[in-house]
């Protein structure tokens, strides 16, 4: 186990930023680790550091067969990885969850945002339905993308701001990505460790949600977007929440301050390129006013 | 409940911590289902409302009390 460090380690040796306004610190002596983490964090501020932040450390052990790198949160060991990238993914999933445990002020959603103009789509679904995949593919096709994975609902606002995370991709998504036009192995520069910031990413400024696809995973020859109601949509969100810090009640408020100018579908998956397509056009329609 | 923009809304069972998505038209049906109201009073504001026949609108009401009962949101007229 790391020893906590002095003063003077922190400052030579850490980087931190400001998560939602909570201090996480990444402490390493590997320039690429912070390269990385600079790059995942782009949009957020970096902060002097803080004995407050929380913190993760990534450690090579450059002669242990059972892995090369570690990555310690507060002082805690892990299993070693065998890869940097594996490493700076389980420090960073770390770093994520404290943020959105410790920020009581919004919600957070499982869910993708993807940016069109000054409004987002967010596409939620289980694990495993694809989520990753269909966003990068809309990537591709010119709409950034905040994130894949988790975003903040401010329940006063009720606008959604995503959060960077690294994506997941196996090789069957890589190559079906290659054939959308994104050249996610090219892009890979940091072992895997895949930002948002890689495939052209926004402003992650907090925005209005226009549209929620609920992806469930099927592999239809046409993809199909069903409407479906708030409430439903909203059930389903509350299975897709973070953390908890509001009644269910208050949740439910915030949901209906988010949908104030949505519309739902659960989106049936077909073939990437015209289940992308699909929302493409859903959502010019609605900011076009055109019917569905 | 929690009423949602496009009319529709959450009915929240505190006891179970469990809730349930319903339609724009359950939702009236729901606000006035508050004892006062018979089920011809509210079946008549439905038909005002909403484009569906009387009879198709009967046979909702009966399958949503049905249903709402079960789930323990709302007492029949006979319980009280």
């Amino acid at each position: 186990m790391s020893a906590p460090p002095s003063a003077t380690a922190i400052e030579s040796d850490v980087v931190t930023f400001s998560l939602l306004g909570q201090p996480v610190a990444v402490r390493s002596k590997e320039p690429q680790v912070f390269a990385a983490y600079r790059r995942l964090y782009r949009h957020f501020p970096e902060i002097p550091p803080t004995p407050e932040a929380h913190l993760v450390e990534i450690i090579e052990h450059a002669n242990d067969e059972s892995g090369h790198w570690e990555a310690l949160v507060e002082y805690l060991p892990s299993h070693r990885h065998a890869t940097l990238g594996q490493a700076l993914h389980r420090a960073e999933v770390r770093l994520c969850s404290h943020a959105l445990l410790h920020s009581t002020d919004v919600i957070g959603l499982h869910t993708s945002t993807i940016a069109f103009g000054d409004e987002l789509a967010l596409v939620t679904g289980d694990s495993g339905s694809g989520k990753t995949t269909l966003t990068l593919s809309l990537s591709a096709r010119g709409f950034p993308v905040d994130g894949d994975d988790i975003a903040v609902l401010d329940p006063l606002t009720g606008l959604v701001r995503g959060m960077p995370r690294c994506f997941h991709l196996d090789s069957a998504s890589i190559e079906m990505l290659a054939e959308q036009g994104l050249d996610v192995d090219s892009k890979q520069v940091c072992e895997g460790f895949l930002t948002p910031g890689d495939v052209g990413d926004g402003h992650m400024l907090p925005r209005r949600v226009r549209a929620i696809f609920f992806l469930t995973p099927d592999n239809l020859a046409e993809p199909i977007a069903t409407p479906i109601a708030h409430s439903e949509a909203a059930a389903k969100l509350d299975g897709q929440t973070g953390p908890r810090h509001l009644p269910s009640l208050e949740l439910f408020a915030a949901f209906s301050t988010m949908l104030r100018d949505a519309r739902c579908f659960e989106l049936r998956r077909g073939p990437l390129g015209t289940t992308a397509d699909l929302v493409i056009g859903t959502m010019k329609r609605l900011q076009e006013g055109a019917p569905l | 409940m929690q009423s949602l923009p496009d009319g529709s809304a959450l009915l929240y069972d505190t006891d179970s911590a469990t809730a349930y998505p319903i339609t724009e038209s359950a939702a009236v049906a729901w606000m006035l289902s508050d004892g006062e109201h018979s089920i011809d009073e509210i079946t008549d504001e439905l038909e005002a409302q909403f484009d569906a026949n009387r009879q198709t609108i009967a046979s909702d009401l009966s399958n949503l009390f049905e249903d709402l009962q079960i789930k323990g949101l709302l007492q029949s007229p006979s319980a009280e």
